[in-house]
């Protein structure tokens, strides 16, 4: 069983002035207790969304999310139960979920109130603990949240969510909008956190990089779907789906080479109107009809990798998007269009 | 002549404890068709470096040294006459395109006010110009984009626009602070390259300030790396990216995750936050962070000289080659 399992939530918006907008299209993730997952996408694919159907924030239209084996309730009014307090959200911008005129201690403090899991007279002395758990001075905790850089104030944030004894936080793009130097502490920081108190760590970031180098686990999403998820080091090293080629082709390298990353054509559809089939094949470079028309499941490959792309059948040795092209051209090229659709020329054209 | 010649730039600012000084003494030189990529943590200075030519400083600062623009003194200018040169020979684009771009208003009311104020086109001419500025920035269906208002874009498109009112004008030279910090590496990699195509195609001269060394790395030909104020290292991208030798480049380079590093072997922060503009260590601003720190770093200021192909700012020069 699964510290955290999203099993195929599909999350509906209501539009405003009528329609529903399908945010989360069927989208399955499992987090174990000591683990690292990242999700990685675009902006507008559905990532924060699942993050908030994962923690009880939206309703899920359909799927279930399941924390240590219970159905999450949405929340109500009433608040929630004591148990899903193990299940913790941490925010991309801390200066929004602290309060500005409190002490840090006594926002810490609170945490420890509300949950009532240390006595009153050990309180102080657990916060304290919580700000040098994640890397702070205990005076830390006199001091008011403007005192701090905005690393320091996302750590305070976590240390927040670890006042519950989480089992498993979700991070909606923690370190984004910190330099690079504060971003790295952090980055070793939950690494640190998750092997030292064997929590769960499910890390949205658009941050690439990052995500290779924390995450044990990587899911790819593409509009409001799971196109790609697998080992981090094993993706990386050879993308099977190939949106998750071009997210990883895209990332600059800062090695002083001059690489040009190459950019991905056209842009994420509305989710309202999503493409017919695969819902990557107007941006895809190795589109051919099938794609246009059936929409490929989640397949589970050799190697415990999975993928959903029409390139990669069940079962078959990871082998990358362009080689799986030129194998299935060449028995059949003549039912191989490729590309049904030139994708629009709106991005710089690969020199 | 370089298109543009900075030499002894000093900002201050005012502040309730007195003044700041926000920029101490920043030389450097950008040539037409060239990227030149400021880089630095935030407050390092990078950003008001930049806005002092453009004469758009907070109320109350000061601003000394000599700019030379296209061969003319820019600060010896009014800022009235600054501000005119500022909207058609140099322009800027920022980080949030939606900060530039007037939300109530069609893409093509911006696009053509522009050319009629500054280049006196008349309103068809002007649309015309529009329309050749869409094309050149890759913005689908010309005629359509004109008559839509930028919230019905996507935040890459905005920055495409918002980069097409800035080269209304045809300008020689462009800043761009942190154009793509806010948009997604697939985005990102798209702008990049239309900023590369630009400065060939147009010989626009481009100053990129971000702090994302990758950025910086895929199109800078030569870079400046700012730390309080002040250039610490500054020289060919290849020299001061493969080859760091400020202490402080080194550590920025270091922070950052690579390929090579193993999943379980920590990334290297720097240690401490960079210093406020009000209380800049003595010395060497960067010696409280330094693992090479010798006894004068923490008393005299280091001068930017010439070392292996670079300048830098540094005596106790620790990653030496020779």
């Amino acid at each position: 069983m699964s510290a955290l399992d999203l099993r195929d939530v599909v999350v509906d918006y209501e539009r405003r002035g009528g329609g529903r907008v399908r945010a989360v299209a069927g989208a399955s993730i499992n987090v174990e207790r000591g683990q690292i997952v990242g999700l990685v996408g675009e902006s507008g694919c559905g990532k924060s969304t699942l993050a908030k159907a994962a923690v009880g924030l939206v309703r899920p239209t359909s799927g279930s999310v399941l924390f240590e084996g219970r159905e999450i309730a949405p929340l109500g009014r009433r608040g929630r139960s004591r148990d899903l307090a193990r299940l913790q959200l941490v925010f991309q911008n801390p200066y929004a979920s602290l309060n500005p005129r409190r002490k840090v201690g006594s926002q810490l403090a609170d945490a420890l109130d509300t949950l009532d899991l240390v006595p009153a007279a050990g309180r102080e002395a657990r916060v304290r603990e919580l700000c040098e758990l994640v890397g702070l001075p205990a005076a830390a905790a006199d001091r008011f949240p403007h005192e701090f850089s905005g690393g320091q104030r996302q750590r305070i944030a976590i240390a927040r969510t670890l006042a519950a004894d989480p089992h498993v936080i979700v991070l909606d793009e923690p370190l984004a909008s910190l330099d690079a130097s504060a971003q790295a502490q952090l980055a070793n920081l939950l690494v640190e956190l998750s092997r030292g108190l064997g929590l769960g760590l499910l890390l949205i970031s658009h941050d690439l990089a990052i995500v290779r180098h924390v995450a044990d686990d990587v899911s790819v999403m593409y509009l409001g779907r799971m196109v790609e998820t697998g080992q981090t080091a094993r993706l990386w090293e050879l993308p099977l789906h190939p949106y998750s080629e071009s997210l990883i082709n895209a990332i600059p390298h800062p090695d002083g080479s001059g690489f040009l990353p190459d950019s991905l054509p056209g842009e994420v559809p509305d989710p309202a109107e999503p493409p017919s089939g695969c819902r990557f094949h107007p941006r895809c470079p190795y589109a051919f009809a099938r794609c246009g028309a059936e929409e490929p499941p989640l397949v589970t490959l050799a190697g415990s990798r999975s993928a959903a792309c029409w390139l990669q059948p069940e079962g078959a040795a990871p082998a990358s998007p362009a080689e799986r092209a030129d194998l299935s051209s060449l028995p059949t090229s003549n039912s191989f269009v490729r590309p049904t659709i030139r994708p629009s020329p709106t991005e710089e054209q690969q020199q | 002549m370089s298109l543009l010649e900075v030499d002894g730039l000093r900002v201050r600012l005012p502040s309730p404890a007195g003044p700041v000084t926000v920029v101490d003494g920043v030389d450097y030189r950008v040539d037409r068709g060239e990227v030149f990529g400021v880089a630095g943590e935030s407050g390092s200075g990078k950003t008001m470096s930049m806005l002092a030519l453009l004469a758009v400083l907070p109320e109350g600062a000061a601003v000394e040294g000599s700019v030379r623009f296209d061969g003319r003194d820019l600060l010896g200018l009014s800022a009235t006459r600054r501000r005119e040169l500022a909207g058609r020979d140099l322009a800027m684009v920022f980080q949030d395109p939606m900060t530039s771009l007037h939300p109530m208003l069609t893409v093509g009311r911006q696009l053509t006010e522009h050319v009629q104020l500054h280049l006196g086109f008349d309103r068809r001419a002007a649309e015309r110009r529009a329309l050749e500025l869409l094309e050149q920035v890759r913005i689908p269906d010309g005629p359509e984009a004109l008559r839509a208002y930028p919230h019905q874009f996507s935040g890459g498109m905005r920055q495409r626009i918002a980069i097409a009112i800035a080269l209304a004008c045809r300008p020689k030279l462009l800043i761009a602070d942190e154009p793509t910090t806010a948009l997604d590496v697939t985005v990102q990699a798209g702008i990049l390259r239309l900023l590369d195509r630009l400065r060939r195609e147009h010989d626009l001269a481009v100053i990129l300030i971000t702090h994302d060394l990758g950025v910086m790395s895929a199109i800078a030909d030569r870079v400046s790396i700012f730390y309080a104020g002040r250039v610490v290292e500054s020289g060919p991208r290849e020299d001061v990216l493969r080859r760091p030798r400020h202490p402080y480049t080194r550590a920025l380079l270091d922070a950052l995750p690579h390929p090579e590093l193993r999943r379980d072997q920590p990334l290297v922060a720097i240690a401490g936050s960079p210093p406020n503009p009000g209380s800049i260590p003595p010395g060497c601003a960067f010696h409280p962070r330094c693992a090479f720190a010798k006894g004068p770093c923490r008393v005299d200021v280091p001068e930017l000289v010439p070392a292996d192909g670079r300048l830098l700012a540094c005596p106790v020069d620790p990653f030496a080659t020779a």
